[in-house]
């Protein structure tokens, strides 16, 4: 399995600066990727559950992120999140989206551990640990 | 190459796991769920009994003055003192109660801020002994205090570790019989440390509950009388304020009837011994001031207002804050009193537009309030009470406050 020492934080954020173009896209498309491998492990709504509740807690600072109805898919969460994103400027949308990200995956990573997260992570976004370079794209 | 039957059982497997695993995750978040929910309501009903505490010191305040004008007026009733003195007692009880229920609330929300400095242990447990005191006599308790004949010097808050040991020695008075012995000794440790010990004959602790009798209101089973009282905060006030000084405490007991031994661990400070400051002289000086009093409790107004009246001083009331600015206006006061949360214009806003007016001379602003001055800090940026007092005030303290402030007006 391959292995990296970056903190999860730090990959995601690489993640989301890597890509130009608004945020709220980068955002969608990096979460329509991770879903379908978490969702061969823990199943839809397991997958479904992980982020409904990650979005409770990232509502607290951010209250506008839209609160999920109960039995949505995976795919209509997502499409909620991007009228979210796309209804505020920049830097709110990324600093959302880390967070959102950041607090899925590190309940994630509870579950499963770190490193398999990791291992998942790269893969559903097809890098390689060499690719996430220590980037800073805002301030936080 | 794998048999279409074994493809078959490998995907059944897989899908069997993916349901697996997806029912865990369902229930992990349930779990984080339902303990977000527990922590809310737990954190609800902390402010909640906060707030009833501070909210319940309000009444008390001007109960407190009426007691003390009460003592004042010569009994035309042979029974008159003795009833004054049932009210004291329950007023004294009601307080610390109120006093107990605010501390566990400073407790959990952090707001214990130490004022350290070096202190002799003696002294320490020495204070603790004479606030404890009445509970040893009520009982005929015999109290021994085994100390080490070297001054030990500790780094720390004079009232809280006073408040710690005495809160372990009302403790062991507590659940010990009449005339059952109580021993607070002490003694060096290695690194150090001073180990101090509270030990009592009393009816002792079930090994099962030594692990959580300093978890917040958790107590001892009693009698359902209730004849010992007392909220269950003690023994955490405890915990807290040691580890708070870098310190610990533990607890040990043989099992039920065969009494308890608590140790308090504490750092000692490498310092030279303090010498004690000599104590202030009180003024005897006797004043009459020109006082405003700024208070939306008409009882606790009044009360107040004769209370500093039968002191010979010359009282003007306001119920509110609007109307009391206006009278500060007017000007001619020695001393503005005021309370913090008033209708209309609270006393903080009081005291800013007060402050505006630049009156010559400055009257003295004493806040008085249910809330603790931590709470009620001036707003960023403004100059604050020169007082704070916290209800129920006694009469004594306040006098003491105002006797401090000059009175330009009228002296005698």
């Amino acid at each position: 399995m391959t292995t990296i020492d970056l903190p999860l934080r730090q990959i995601i954020k690489a993640e989301l600066a890597r890509r130009p173009g608004p945020v709220a896209d980068t955002a969608l498309d990096l979460w329509r990727k991770l879903a379908p491998e978490l969702i061969t492990i823990i199943g839809e709504i397991g997958f479904v559950a992980l982020y409904s509740r990650s979005v409770s807690l990232a509502r607290v600072q951010h209250p506008w992120i839209m609160k999920d109805g109960a039995a949505l898919t995976s795919n209509e969460l997502f499409a909620k999140l991007q009228q979210c994103l796309q209804a505020k400027d920049a830097i709110q949308a990324a600093q959302a989206s880390l967070l959102l990200f950041t607090i899925f995956l590190d309940s994630l990573a509870a579950l499963i551990g770190e490193a398999l997260t990791k291992h998942l992570l790269l893969l559903a976004w097809n890098r390689q640990p060499s690719d996430i370079q220590r980037t800073n794209f805002y301030d936080e | 190459m794998p048999t279409p039957k074994m493809q078959e059982l490998s995907s059944e497997l897989v899908a069997r796991l993916r349901e697996a695993n997806q029912s865990l995750v369902i229930a992990s978040m349930r779990a984080q769920d339902l303990q977000d929910q527990a922590e809310a309501s737990i954190e609800r009903q902390k402010e909640f009994l906060a707030m009833l505490a501070h909210e319940l010191r309000n009444p008390l305040a001007p109960i407190a003055m009426a007691l003390g004008m009460l003592e004042k007026i010569t009994p035309v009733h042979p029974q008159l003192p003795y009833i004054q003195q049932v009210i004291a007692r329950q007023i004294g009880h009601i307080t610390r109660l109120l006093e107990d229920l605010l501390d566990a609330s400073r407790v959990t929300s952090g707001k214990i801020n130490l004022r350290k400095s070096l202190l002799l242990l003696s002294d320490i447990v020495h204070r603790a002994v004479e606030i404890s005191q009445p509970s040893l006599d009520k009982k005929r308790q015999q109290l021994t205090v085994d100390l080490p004949e070297l001054p030990v010097v500790i780094d720390g808050d004079a009232v809280r570790l006073a408040q710690a040991f005495s809160n372990l020695l009302i403790n062991a008075s507590k659940y010990s019989s009449e005339h059952q012995p109580i021993i607070v000794s002490a003694r060096l440790e290695g690194e150090g440390m001073v180990a101090v010990c509270v030990r009592d004959e009393g009816v002792g602790i079930e090994p099962e509950i030594q692990l959580l009798v300093f978890n917040l209101f958790t107590q001892a089973p009693q009698s359902l009388d209730r004849s010992e009282g007392g909220l269950g905060i003690g023994l955490s006030m405890v915990r807290s304020l040691v580890e708070m000084h870098g310190g610990t405490v533990s607890v040990h007991s043989e099992g039920l009837g065969l009494g308890s031994e608590f140790i308090v661990l504490l750092p000692v400070s490498g310092a030279a011994v303090p010498h004690e400051a000599a104590p202030a002289m009180p003024s005897e000086a006797v004043r009459n001031c020109r006082i405003l009093v700024i208070e939306d409790n008409v009882d606790a107004n009044e009360t107040l207002s004769f209370c500093l009246m039968a002191d010979g001083h010359t009282v003007a009331s306001a119920f509110d804050g609007p109307t009391g600015l206006a009278m500060a206006k007017a000007g001619g006061y020695d001393i503005v009193i005021c309370d913090i949360g008033l209708p209309g214009m609270d006393g903080h806003e009081v005291l800013r537009q007060m402050r505006l007016l630049h009156m010559t001379p400055e009257p003295g602003y004493i806040a008085m309030t249910g809330y603790d001055q931590q709470d009620q800090s001036p707003r960023a940026g403004q100059p604050g009470f020169d007082h704070y007092l916290v209800k129920p005030v006694p009469i004594a303290a306040l006098q003491a406050v105002i006797s401090a402030i000059p009175c330009a007006a009228t002296t005698a």
